[in-house]
């Protein structure tokens, strides 16, 4: 530290202070004993769950009998499995298109219901009530009533010309239906980007006007860097999610027609338990996994270059 | 452990109390749920080897769980002389019986009986065959209305397609043994028919008929009167008489030379190899399909029983939605096919099948490549 | 002044437009849901005679239990799990977000891999060990792992517990305040609407979590409700519709219930001004 402030000059006071604070903030003991109950839940109940389904990637292994060592052959033949392929860019596709839009569109609609209104909070709860029924069993009735050949869309849409048709059954669009239905459930994203923008404190808004900033001006220099580490959360989390969707495909479309909806998690599942090839499956997972763990180290390498953190300011220099 | 409807939980427990109250020292822990996930579940437990004693059990699980060696053998300690040979054949695996047989079931066909009653067509014969099926579907079409239809395009249902390829004399598309054995005239001939139909607009457009869901009051063509013609198991047919009462007529597949239907049963009950109680089971199992008790509590909430004594003991009980389905399993079983329960080891091949068939009704395919893709795509279920 | 009003009003207007948009499915689920199942294939959002029956012959439609039992099972639960998951998460979330600790990163990472694998592959596993523990067909397997914080809402909390500005908690180490001080008194406070976002989602999920149950309960004296629903649905009878439909409208009620009463506390952020150095 002390050579570091001699070398770099005009930053030395920065450094310093940054190394005085560190050292405060150093506690071995103190650490490990607040994150002491997640420690052991992963050790005791996560580890080795995580271990065994490892394990299976390399055996054949039915559920029904015990696994059996078989090497790599697993993934010599999802090398060569065309669905496993297929999967993929109908999983990239989705999470291409529904996490941006679902953000976007959760930020907008936070930022409209972050306001002291009457009725706000009527607002919010019949706004969040869609993602409520996600989870429902009648999210998948009520997506066909929607969407399918005599459904609401197909009452609109020849008024603009385009034919009614069975939007979730056609291979050109079925998709698209899903990537909407994640995009009208984005009220989670939209929840924690309210709490997010509750946290911002006002006075930094009170600064922004007293230098005669505008709302678009407030909204690029105090709200979006405010935000940054909600909206890195909402993007890490939202494309992991959306990498393993799964319930909506399982029910609405049950990855047809002709498997343009096949979600990776929907064909890894129907390996894993319709077909009994827990092997074959786990190898499917961990190949995932690798996947969504490049994917997140890209999102943090990159978020030194947008994401902000408060505590960790004096740092930057 | 089971799946089921309210009315089918209701009965099964009562019958397992009253069997608790004639044998005090046997008890029963229940797992009962519908039939989402019971499958998911039921594997779980097995495969911590935590599966219940006795499980119910559909019949396009028994290949694999039978090639895992999961059942004990059922053959001795249960009466099943009341039960249809063919039947009880379907519930055995290298000449041990290992799944118990518990409702009578049949593959045939309903029909929407009020509207074609409209259109003054008459009600359809027994013993029907393909030509006279296709030639009712080019009759009635034009007087259909738009987004109406006889028949779904069969292009893509493999059940459909192996009542025709067996009417034809040909076999099943794969036998019980995992031999592939699609007969390639007689799969261009059906391809090509409906290919034809859907040209003509006779068949729902792919986009559409996808959308078709049995059962589904707002998703079911012929429940929402788009469609008058199905292919259908007679276990559901009650279920469709519920949802529109009084208009649904059944009758057997077409046939051609030969029968294009089939007998087979609704579900079965099996019994753990890890169970530590086979007797017990066994003994349970056997009053429950032959106990004259059982069958009046029962009724038909596990189908038409499988003891040919019991259903004529509950014959006058039926009701109407019993007696469409007992109707559909008699005229079947005039003349019928023997059930396929699927060779082992094949289960992927449903999902290569599907994707080529799929392909060919969106006509991004010829009948011809079809036929060689799936020849293909079976060479790979067919080394092992 | 004037121009003030009318923003409100246009305000107003583009909500309750936009809220319609989003309440019409309901609209058309609470109309479906007092439909007899023959009128349900019907275009009409609303059935020409309501059967309300739909509502009183669901609650007691299954055998030997009403959904009264179920409710008071899913409450029990849910309100056990989430009061663990609040504590538990915002504990280690402080511990990964304030302190410094040797292999931190590792363990951090270590975190969000558990979140990346997909749980189709480890349920197996799971559930043999589990059954090992002797914990099937108990609310053990859903309360213990509650109580060792979920990696989401820990992930979450991390990244609000980052946006607190760090001096707040250097001046009270200053002070003489403890690391459990800190926790206690600065960064709680501080994060109110991300614990109440917690609670909500921690609620919510656990409340309709389908798959957990099914695997592990099987006494249905222990059945849940989403489990109680699904014995609604079986594909070989007919199901009744209209009680399926309105039971499942019934079960999202605690969730709006408790959504509604919790995002009220989300108040306008504390202002740190004059706590800033």
């Amino acid at each position: 530290m002390y050579q570091d402030s001699v070398l770099e000059g005009g930053k030395t006071v920065k450094r310093a202070r940054t190394a005085k604070l560190k050292n405060h903030s150093v506690s071995n003991v103190a650490g490990y004993l607040f994150i002491s109950p997640w420690l052991a839940g992963f050790l005791f109940l996560t580890l080795w769950p995580m271990a065994q389904s490892l394990y299976y990637t390399f055996t054949d292994f039915s559920l029904l009998s015990a696994p059996k060592w078989i090497g790599l052959q697993n993934f010599q033949e999802i090398a060569q499995d065309r669905f496993f392929y297929n999967s993929l860019k109908v999983t990239f596709t989705y999470v291409l298109t529904s996490v941006p839009a679902k953000l976007g569109f959760a930020l907008l609609v936070a930022m409209l219901l972050n306001q002291k209104l009457k009725g706000i909070e009527l607002y919010r709860t019949i706004i969040y009530l869609p993602s409520l029924i996600g989870g429902s069993i009648a999210v998948a009735v009520l997506w066909k009533n929607i969407f399918g050949i005599s459904g609401f869309i197909n009452h609109i849409v020849p008024l603009f010309g385009i034919p009614a048709k069975n939007w979730i059954g056609t291979p050109g669009t079925a998709l698209g239906t899903l990537v909407t239905l994640s995009v009208w459930q984005f009220g989670s994203a939209m929840i924690i980007f309210l709490a997010g923008l509750k946290q911002i404190p006002s006075d930094l808004y009170e600064a922004a006007a007293v230098d005669g900033a505008g709302k678009f001006r407030k909204f690029v220099s105090v709200t979006l860097p405010m935000l940054s580490p909600v909206i890195f959360f909402n993007l890490i989390m939202g494309v992991i999610s959306s990498f393993q969707s799964f319930t909506a495909a399982f029910v609405i479309t049950n990855g047809g027609p002709l498997n343009s909806t096949e979600m990776y998690a929907l064909y890894l599942y129907e390996k894993a338990f319709a077909t009994l090839h827990m092997g074959y499956a786990s190898a499917l997972a961990w190949i995932l996994l690798v996947i969504v763990a490049i994917a997140t180290m890209i999102n943090f390498m990159a978020s030194k270059y947008w994401v902000f953190y408060e505590n960790e300011a004096g740092g930057r220099g | 452990m089971w799946w089921g409807s309210q009315a089918r939980h209701d009965a099964t427990l009562k019958i397992l109390d009253l069997y608790t109250k004639k044998n005090p020292n046997v008890t029963f822990e229940t797992q009962y749920s519908g039939y989402d996930g019971y499958l998911d579940k039921l594997s779980t437990q097995a495969a911590a080897k935590n599966a219940p004693d006795i499980m119910q059990i559909d019949a396009p699980w028994l290949a694999d769980w039978n090639a895992r060696g999961q059942f004990a053998d059922l053959s001795a300690g249960i009466n099943t002389k009341d039960i249809d040979p063919n039947l009880l054949e379907t519930g055995k695996y290298n000449g041990k019986l290992t799944a118990i047989p518990l409702g009578n079931n049949a593959w045939g066909m309903i029909y929407d009986k009020a509207a074609l009653e409209k259109l003054g067509v008459p009600p359809i014969k027994d013993g029907w065959t393909w030509d006279e099926y296709f030639k009712l579907v080019e009759d009635i079409q034009p007087k259909l209305g738009k987004g109406q239809y006889v028949i779904k395009d069969g292009t893509n249902d493999g059940t459909q397609y192996a009542a025709f390829q067996l009417s034809k004399g040909k076999g099943w598309p794969i036998t019980q043994d995992g031999k592939f054995n699609y007969d390639r005239d007689t799969w261009l001939e059906w391809a090509k028919k409906f290919a034809d139909l859907r040209k003509k607009g006779a068949v729902p457009p792919p986009d559409v008929q996808s959308a078709d869901k049995d059962l589904d009051p707002t998703q079911d063509m012929l429940l929402t009167g788009k469609l008058l013609f199905k292919g259908l198991h007679a276990a559901q047919v009650s279920a469709f008489d519920a949802l529109k009462p009084g208009s649904i007529g059944v009758a057997t597949m077409p046939r051609a030379a030969q029968p294009g239907g089939w007998l087979k049963a609704t579900f079965y009950f099996s019994v753990s190899q890890d169970s530590p109680y086979k007797e017990e089971a066994k003994k349970f199992i056997d009053w429950f399909i032959n106990d004259p008790e059982v069958a009046e509590i029962a009724g038909t909430t596990r189908g038409v029983p499988i003891s040919n004594k019991i259903v004529s003991l509950l014959q006058p009980k039926f009701n109407a939605g019993d007696k469409l389905t007992v109707e559909m399993i008699n005229k079947t079983a005039v003349s019928s096919q023997t059930f396929n329960p699927g060779a082992p080891g094949w289960t992927d091949f449903g999902k290569d099948e599907k994707d080529i068939k799929d392909r060919l009704m969106f006509e991004k395919i010829t009948p011809e490549q079809a036929y060689d893709e799936l020849a293909k795509a079976a060479k790979k279920y067919e080394k092992k | 002044m004037k121009a003030i009003s009318r923003n409100k009003w246009l305000t107003h207007f583009v909500l309750i437009a936009f809220s319609a948009l989003m309440f019409y499915p309901v609209l058309w689920w609470i109309g479906a849901s007092l439909k007899p199942n023959a009128e349900l294939s019907l275009p009409s959002l609303f059935p020409s005679r309501f059967m309300w029956s739909n509502y009183s012959d669901g609650w007691v439609a299954l055998p030997k239990y009403t959904f009264t039992y179920f409710y008071i099972n899913s409450f029990k639960l849910n309100i056990t799990t989430m009061l663990l998951t609040v504590i538990s998460s915002s504990l280690v979330a402080f511990g990964f977000g304030r302190i410094q600790f040797a292999f931190k990163k590792v363990w951090f990472s270590l975190l969000l891999l558990t979140i990346m694998l997909p749980a189709q592959v480890t349920l197996i596993p799971q559930y043999a060990m589990f059954h090992k523990f002797n914990w099937v067909n108990t609310y053990l397997p859903f309360i213990v792992p509650s109580a060792m914080g979920g990696a989401f809402f820990i992930f979450l909390l991390v990244q609000f517990i980052r946006g607190i500005p760090g001096e707040l908690d250097e001046s009270a180490k200053m002070d003489g305040c403890s690391w459990f001080g800190v926790y206690w008194r600065i960064i709680l406070p501080l994060t109110k609407p991300a614990l109440i976002t917690v609670m909500i989602f921690s609620f919510l999920w656990h409340w309709e979590d389908y798959l957990g149950p099914l695997i592990y309960l099987n006494s249905v004296s222990k059945f849940t409700v989403p489990l109680a629903l699904r014995m609604f649905m079986d594909t070989q009878s007919a199901v009744q519709w209209g009680q399926l439909l309105a039971m499942s409208l019934v079960s999202i009620v605690p969730q709006v219930l408790l959504f509604f009463l919790a995002q009220r506390h989300f108040v306008e952020g504390i202002s740190t001004t004059g706590l800033k150095g």
